[in-house]
């Protein structure tokens, strides 16, 4: 870098050292203490609480999902051995879908492709 | 003496034809066809004051921003930058106002010099789109947050589409084979695996001399594409869970809506 002989550019270059080499202040806070510990610390409990009752919701969801599908293969099994056979066969061409995405926070503009056509298997 | 038999008596070569039927139970396939969220669920008014409230937390510990290195001392981005660190220092103390509100609200103000905005304007798709607004029940985009799920109207009563199952074919064979038949192949479906997720049933009566029915539904997502109703399809819709409830017979709607997650 040429060195200029005016102030700015020896500001410069000593604003660029000071970013890239020293760790930045950070402010001093002292540790909370009676109503504001008491509030602070009730406020993560309710967090804490919360997501325990999300989590516990989704998992009882899922538990009976996986209850249906026991009872519904139990009942094929009673029913016909060769239906249960079928479906107890695990495929090794079954594939996870790429079009599948995770939700975002806003749709894309063209929220939904309506003119999907089928692919003509011409083999 | 009666002979006992498990499957239909027909040769090898009829069973491609006749529906099946053991113990006096018809068998059925139907599909429970899901379109899964498309956005993020709506935050609850908690856990939007506790995101406000962690957002000042960790402003007030955190480190110094060195304005000076990022903006060029003059211009008219550190003036912008300068404002929305006032907001943000206003709305601290403010506990009523976000810092992400109050930061939205500078934005807000200064829009009417839209010189940046219109150099490069941010467009964001709506949330609720036209489709909720009408609560047209045949569109796919629709209640983007929850799972919606595909019901016909098959001889004049709704429910998932369900055919009776050939003598020769497996469950998730006669499944995307109805599947395409009833609502049209342009559609792109994805079959979760072969196992049926929930059955309904009901008993063959040998006083009334009726037949019972058991049908075994199978999971599958559609990412694209539309239902085209053929001749057996008089109506299509795409529910919600809840409104689910409305149109399906109870009996019927308890043997599924343990199969069918809560969003």
């Amino acid at each position: 870098m040429s060195t200029q002989s005016s102030g700015s550019g020896d500001n410069r270059v000593d604003m660029i050292r000071r970013v890239l080499f020293e760790s930045p202040q950070r402010p001093q806070s002292a540790p909370l203490e009676g109503d504001a510990l008491q509030q602070h610390e009730t406020i993560e409990r309710a967090w804490k609480l919360h997501i325990m009752r999300e989590r516990e919701r989704r998992q009882r969801s899922l538990e009976k999902q996986f209850r249906s599908l026991h009872v519904a293969m139990t009942e094929l099994e009673k029913t016909s051995d060769r239906l249960f056979k079928g479906a107890s066969v695990k495929s090794r061409h079954i594939t996870y879908p790429k079009q599948a995405k995770i939700p975002t926070d806003t749709p894309s503009t063209k929220v939904w492709d309506y003119s999907y056509k089928a692919l003509s298997d011409a083999l | 003496m009666m002979s006992r038999r498990l499957f239909t008596t027909s040769t090898r070569s009829l069973q491609q034809q006749t529906p099946l039927k053991i113990k006096n139970s018809r068998i059925a396939a139907s599909v429970i066809l899901t379109r899964a969220p498309q956005i993020t669920r709506d935050a609850t008014p908690f856990e939007m004051a506790y995101f406000d409230y962690k957002e000042k937390q960790e402003r007030a510990a955190a480190s110094v921003f060195p304005q000076e290195f990022y903006f060029k001392k003059g211009t008219l981005a550190e003036r912008r930058w300068k404002e929305q660190v006032e907001a943000r220092n206003a709305a601290m103390n403010d506990p009523s106002l976000s810092l992400t509100d109050a930061v939205d609200q500078t934005r807000a103000s200064e829009d009417a010099d839209g010189a940046a905005a219109a150099a490069a304007p941010v467009v964001q798709a709506d949330r609720i789109t036209k489709a909720d607004k009408e609560n047209d029940i045949k569109k796919l985009d629709r209640a983007l947050q929850q799972n919606l799920y595909l019901i016909v109207k098959q001889q004049n009563k709704w429910q998932f589409p369900q055919t009776d199952m050939q003598a020769s074919e497996y469950l998730h064979e006669a499944a995307e084979r109805h599947l395409k038949e009833a609502c049209g192949p342009d559609m792109d479906v994805w079959f979760v695996g072969r196992q049926p997720i929930t059955h309904y049933k009901e008993s063959p009566s040998r006083k009334e001399d009726t037949e019972g029915l058991k049908v075994f539904f199978m999971k599958a997502r559609i990412y694209a594409g539309q239902v085209k109703p053929s001749k057996d399809v008089s109506d299509f819709a795409w529910l919600t869970k809840k409104e689910l409830v409305d149109y399906l017979p109870s009996e019927y709607y308890n043997s599924i809506k343990d199969s069918l997650s809560d969003l």
